[in-house]
């Protein structure tokens, strides 16, 4: 039976899994909620919506892949051979009190960096030492549409436990077995229960808060669909106010390219791994000066074809979780909602 | 929109191929740029008091949708955004006869991010404008402001509510009445020491993510791929972020932005991460009105002083 934490028993639980993690929960610092090294003394925001997504967790924005240092052999000065070092320390993390949405986003990202055909080590050890507590979400935001995407503000598949709020506590659901190891029993033996049936009640509650005019799933009819609109003058239309910034891909929770260089000095350099974004104009700028996607309308059409259409196609998931992000934080306006809506019909 | 400005773009659209306006945001009290091209789309253009976006950014022709040779844009600027094309003609980037440009005076813009703390403004679910209040409904709060208290920065400091450079005005001018300097801000900062100004930045610069919105939003920057904060040969900036990068990216723009600024703040506006990045142009901007006495973008036809030479200057 799930217990339930009261919300003045939140800091001990935190501050035991302080001992042993990294914990990663939302804070208010510099006038907005972001995702942040818990700290003891600072308050934590449970209420708000972080500014950017938990992905940094599992997919740094910089990446220091490894270090490498060219060395000449003294005695043969035409022979150089080079050094490698790997930074191997991965932190065991806690993300504490991330929305499902921000959850579900690990997982879409795991499908490419973890899957059957390619394992990407750095991803797959940062996610290892990762841990989730979710808190199903509560107030959605005007941009949110998790339900759209078959998401829900409630349930969080992938976490490791979830809380639910239920009166003025959360109702700690143990997922995994990774989970129950973030269960320091001498607090939770002294917690009461609460029924399974009053947390359904409460999670079904937060699902109805969040009406979803259309379902978009993850069939073929959507992939066809923005496939079949690749040459549609609405792209241009419903795109023109785009200004090809980061924004959207770098708040996104799926949004997962990158660009690997090499930042060297003198004989000594890191290889990096950086966030790319295909809304820049150099992301798909050819050695030979062509560049496929030259037009910013081209760009978006990629970034939403990707998360509706080549996503399914790959790996069977929507690549987009709702979080609304890419809408809120858009410099220009652009609401991708009434742009999927345009082009994917309606599923039954 | 008045029935006047409506019927008046609606009379544009022949002549151009399509005009750049506002539209519905995200919710009531939020507004985006919206393109129309064909007269039915008028009805969906909006002109009050959340139009803070700057269209003068859609003028370079690599910023925005192409359009034939011999074809023009129309567009509706407020008095700080037209000061851009002033810039932007003043560069030769644009020809004048390319723009239809409705003038309009503007009466300020309002901030809705002032509300924050009061309300959740992710979160409103009914907004409404009467008069002098505004009335947010919010996740079940609700607030009543005074629209006076919730101005831009840059409207409290408006020197230019009208439109400078138009094909024609709609309504009356107004007067300006700055409640402050323009460059208070700059002078605050001013008067902080070395120690504490580059911790202030270091600050700031260690959230930037280089998102390259403030760029790209900017009127003035229109280098594109040409921009030396993109190229990768010769790689001027490092791909990494960090705080030492993203110092580095910032200066660089602000310095290309020396004299060029014309205050619109859109940089700052659109930060996702709230760094009043606007300041550092500013400062370089209050300089040259120091030395010179030079505002960007506000005398059509006159040069900035660090694009001319004189054997004699007063002040140097």
């Amino acid at each position: 039976m799930p217990k339930l934490i009261p919300q003045n028993k939140l800091k001990d639980w935190l501050d035991n899994l302080a001992q042993t993690h990294e914990v990663w929960v939302p804070q208010d610092q510099d006038g907005m909620c972001v995702i942040d090294l818990y700290q003891a003394e600072r308050e934590i925001n449970l209420e708000s919506r972080t500014r950017f997504s938990a992905k940094e967790l599992v997919f740094p924005q910089t990446e220091r892949l490894f270090k490498y240092k060219y060395e000449k052999d003294k005695d043969n000065p035409e022979h150089v051979s080079v050094k490698l070092q790997t930074e191997n320390n991965v932190p065991k993390r806690v993300a504490f009190g991330i929305p499902p949405c921000d959850v579900a986003g690990i997982e879409i990202i795991s499908k490419v960096f973890d899957d059957k055909g390619y394992k990407d080590p750095y991803f797959k050890k940062r996610r290892e030492a990762l841990s989730i507590v979710a808190l199903g979400c509560q107030h959605p935001e005007n941009a949110c549409f998790c339900t759209t995407v078959g998401g829900s503000p409630s349930k969080a598949p992938g976490a490791d436990i979830l809380l639910t709020p239920v009166g003025d506590g959360y109702a700690v659901e143990v997922l995994t077995a990774k989970g129950q190891a973030l269960i320091p029993n001498d607090l939770f033996d002294k917690l009461a229960d609460v029924d399974a049936p009053d947390v359904e009640k409460a999670q079904q509650k937060a699902g109805k808060l969040l009406p979803a005019p259309m379902v978009i799933s993850p069939s073929a009819q959507t992939a066809q669909a923005l496939l079949k609109a690749f040459a549609s003058p609405y792209w241009n239309e419903a795109t023109a106010a785009c200004l090809s910034c980061g924004i959207c891909t770098f708040a996104c929770p799926t949004c997962h390219c990158f660009t690997i260089v090499d930042e060297k000095c003198g004989r000594c350099g890191e290889r990096m791994r950086c966030w790319d974004a295909c809304m820049f104009p150099l992301y798909t700028l050819e050695a030979s000066g062509h560049n496929p996607r030259l037009a910013q309308s081209q760009r978006y059409r990629n970034r939403i074809s990707h998360k509706y259409s080549y996503m399914i196609t790959n790996n069977n998931i929507l690549g987009c979780t709702g979080c609304g992000r890419c809408i809120k934080l858009c410099p220009a306006g652009i609401d991708l909602r009434r742009i999927v809506e345009k082009l994917i019909p309606k599923s039954e | 929109m008045s029935k006047e400005l409506k019927a008046r773009i609606a009379g544009i659209l022949p002549k151009v191929t399509y005009f750049i306006g506002y539209g519905t945001g995200i919710n009531t009290i939020q507004t985006a740029p919206l393109f129309i091209r064909k007269p039915e789309q008028v009805n969906a253009m909006l002109w009050n008091r959340f139009c803070i976006h700057n269209l003068a950014v859609y003028v370079p022709p690599q910023k925005r949708p192409p359009v034939a040779p011999d074809e023009k844009i129309g567009l509706i600027l407020k008095g700080c955004d037209s000061r851009a094309v002033i810039q932007l003609l003043q560069e030769g980037i644009v020809k004048r006869e390319k723009l239809y440009i409705i003038g309009v005076s503007c009466p300020g813009m309002i901030d809705i991010s002032k509300l924050q703390g009061k309300i959740d403004i992710n979160r409103i679910t009914k907004a409404e404008l009467h008069e002098q209040t505004l009335t947010v409904l919010a996740d079940k709060a609700e607030v009543a402001a005074d629209i006076n208290d919730l101005l831009y920065g840059k409207c409290l400091a408006c020197e230019y509510p009208n439109t400078l450079i138009y094909d024609e005005f709609i309504g009356q001018k107004t007067t300006a009445n700055p409640r402050k300097g323009i460059f208070d801000a700059v002078t605050d900062l001013e008067k902080m020491s070395l120690d504490q100004r580059k911790a202030f930045w270091e600050k700031e610069f260690s959230r930037c993510i280089r998102c390259k919105a403030c760029r790209n939003v900017c009127p003035i920057c229109y280098c594109q791929n040409q921009c030396l904060l993109d190229t990768r040969v010769p790689r001027w900036t490092q791909e990494q972020v960090d705080t030492k990068s993203n110092e580095w990216f910032h200066l660089i723009r602000a310095f290309h932005l020396a004299g060029r600024c014309i205050e619109c703040g859109e940089c700052a506006r659109v930060c996702p991460v709230n760094i009043p990045i606007n300041l550092l142009p500013m400062k370089m901007n209050k300089e040259l009105f120091d030395i010179f006495g030079w505002r960007a973008g506000t005398k059509a036809g006159e040069k900035s002083p660090l694009m001319d030479f004189k054997l004699e200057e007063e002040k140097l």
